[in-house]
């Protein structure tokens, strides 16, 4: 072993038998006494600084305040989670949302004609013969927006939209649990991705934080102005720039996402939305009886309403 | 208790966590925020973007701690990566703005008197700005080690080094450090205290 790398190895063993209170500085060099001239002054270095942290403490108020905020989110999200059982799965609650309604006319429309199709082909008795492959497409629920590797931060606020929405669907009121969720899932956006991540990623991070802040938009629209809407609405532009996202350019009539697009229909970004009146429910039977939205649903312990 | 008794009650700990049980997040919360406020002051110099980062980084363990899984890394070094993180996002967002500097007024110590606080503070500014000219690697296993308190086997999952890696590391730190400090005129009471452990 050259003498470097003995010495790194001696520092290190000293250094946690001093931490650890097996030894003292003292004692340490005097089980190694060739080196003591090195080690000294390295090792009262290492057990200064090692002091000098550890008598330094965060304030006792902001420890509380963490500690609060640590607790009150972590009961969001549980009831959050009890919510999601609750509510139609993410791809159906897009589905239902405003910008989704023509998507859903589209897919009756294909289911009708599928059948029809069916019902006349049935007397032939050769079905299957692979004829009607765009049906077939226009019936698979739109499962394919989550795009392959997918970051789990981008998957993570997609989720928290896809709730919001669910919810929205549902008519109930977005409350500061679901905007804080949304606000966190957007910070750890910025926190989880970097430009070294590649391309191919920083390319998913624009679509969803656009649909985040649109969400936002027709929120702050549809229910009294809160300051956790604003304060989401702060967040998702702070990291919108942080990216370099220009979320203004996005504000004209543009569609983020463009699933179907109808020549025929007024401009997409009228959000009036009705979410108690869920828009044809003919289709596609709705999940597992769509609580009606009672006080039960709505507020449970620790949400704010 | 051993080593083996600490990890094995933090496991517990984690795992009951993660269920979402109050009690253990509370724990881990008590147990953990010093050394992530310790590690982050570290790495900022600043108490204030200590304190808030801090608080950050129990949020993203909240919204991450369901995908951890032991096998990967220990708890203590899957922390840190979230919190090294944080400090890299915010500094990103401080080069953007513009914002400098560390600050360390008003930083709470836990000392007996106003002339320890003082000593103490002076001897913290002092090593925040050498640590703060040491390179990325130095920087981040001074942080890891010094601050929040890790083994060295913690430091090298946290940062995806080998152990030898991280002594060779600490070894320059410690060196370089100590040339940019020098040799404290009056040595404070917290080294002196400190040596005779």
């Amino acid at each position: 072993m050259s003498r470097a790398k003995r010495l790194e190895e001696i520092l290190e063993e000293c250094v946690t038998a001093h931490s650890e209170g097996r030894r003292s500085l003292e004692q340490s060099l005097s089980l190694y006494p060739a080196l003591r001239s090195e080690l000294e002054p390295l090792l009262r270095t290492a057990i200064g600084l090692r002091s000098t942290f550890h008598t330094t403490s965060p304030s006792p108020a902001a420890q509380q305040r963490g500690l609060a905020r640590f607790l009150s989110d972590a009961r969001a999200r549980r009831n959050l989670k009890t919510l999601r059982r609750q509510s139609p799965p993410g791809w159906l609650a897009r589905f239902f949302a405003p910008q989704y309604r023509m998507g859903l006319g589209a897919v009756a429309a294909g289911l009708a004609i599928t059948a029809v199709a069916i019902g006349m082909a049935g007397g032939l008795g050769d079905g299957g013969n692979g004829n009607d492959p765009g049906a077939v497409e226009n019936v698979t629920p739109p499962t394919s927006t989550a795009a392959p590797r997918t970051p789990t931060a981008v998957q993570n606020l997609r989720d928290q939209i896809d709730v919001i929405r669910a919810r929205r669907a549902l008519g109930h009121e977005i409350g500061a649990a679901d905007l804080e969720a949304l606000t966190q899932a957007a910070r750890n956006l910025q926190s989880e991705i970097s430009p070294e991540d590649g391309e191919g990623v920083l390319a998913q991070v624009g679509p969803v934080i656009k649909e985040a802040d649109d969400l936002l938009g027709e929120i702050a629209l549809s229910q009294p102005a809160t300051p956790e809407v604003e304060t989401a609405q702060d967040t998702v532009r702070d990291v919108a720039g942080g990216f370099g996202i220009d979320l203004n350019a996005t504000d004209t009539p543009t569609p983020v996402e463009t699933p179907v697009t109808e020549p025929t229909t007024p401009p997409a970004s009228e959000p009036t939305p009705v979410p108690s009146n869920p828009p044809t429910d003919a289709p596609t039977s709705p999940p597992t009886a769509v609580p009606t939205p009672t006080s039960d649903v709505r507020e449970p312990p620790g949400f704010s309403p | 208790m051993s080593p083996n008794g600490e990890a094995l009650d933090e496991r517990v700990l984690v795992d009951t966590a993660k269920s979402g049980d109050e009690k253990a997040l509370s724990e881990l919360y008590l147990l953990y925020f010093p050394r992530v406020y310790r590690y982050i002051l570290a790495r900022t110099g600043n108490t204030y973007d200590a304190e808030d980062l801090a608080e950050e980084v129990f949020m993203r363990v909240l919204e991450a701690i369901e995908r951890f899984q032991w096998r990967e890394a220990p708890f203590s070094a899957w922390l840190f990566r979230i919190a090294h993180n944080a400090v890299i996002s915010q500094r990103r967002k401080d080069t953007a703005r513009g914002k400098a500097g560390p600050l360390l007024d008003g930083i709470p110590v836990d000392s007996a008197g106003p002339e320890d606080l003082v000593e103490h503070r002076l001897v913290l500014n002092e090593v925040m700005a050498a640590a703060q000219r040491l390179p990325e690697a130095q920087r981040q296993v001074i942080a890891l080690r010094f601050g929040a308190g890790l083994t060295v086997a913690e430091t090298a999952r946290a940062m995806n080094k080998g152990e030898g890696n991280v002594k060779v590391i600490q070894h320059k730190a410690i060196a370089r450090l100590r040339e940019m400090m020098g040799q404290p005129k009056k040595r404070p009471k917290v080294y002196e205290q400190s040596e005779t452990a």
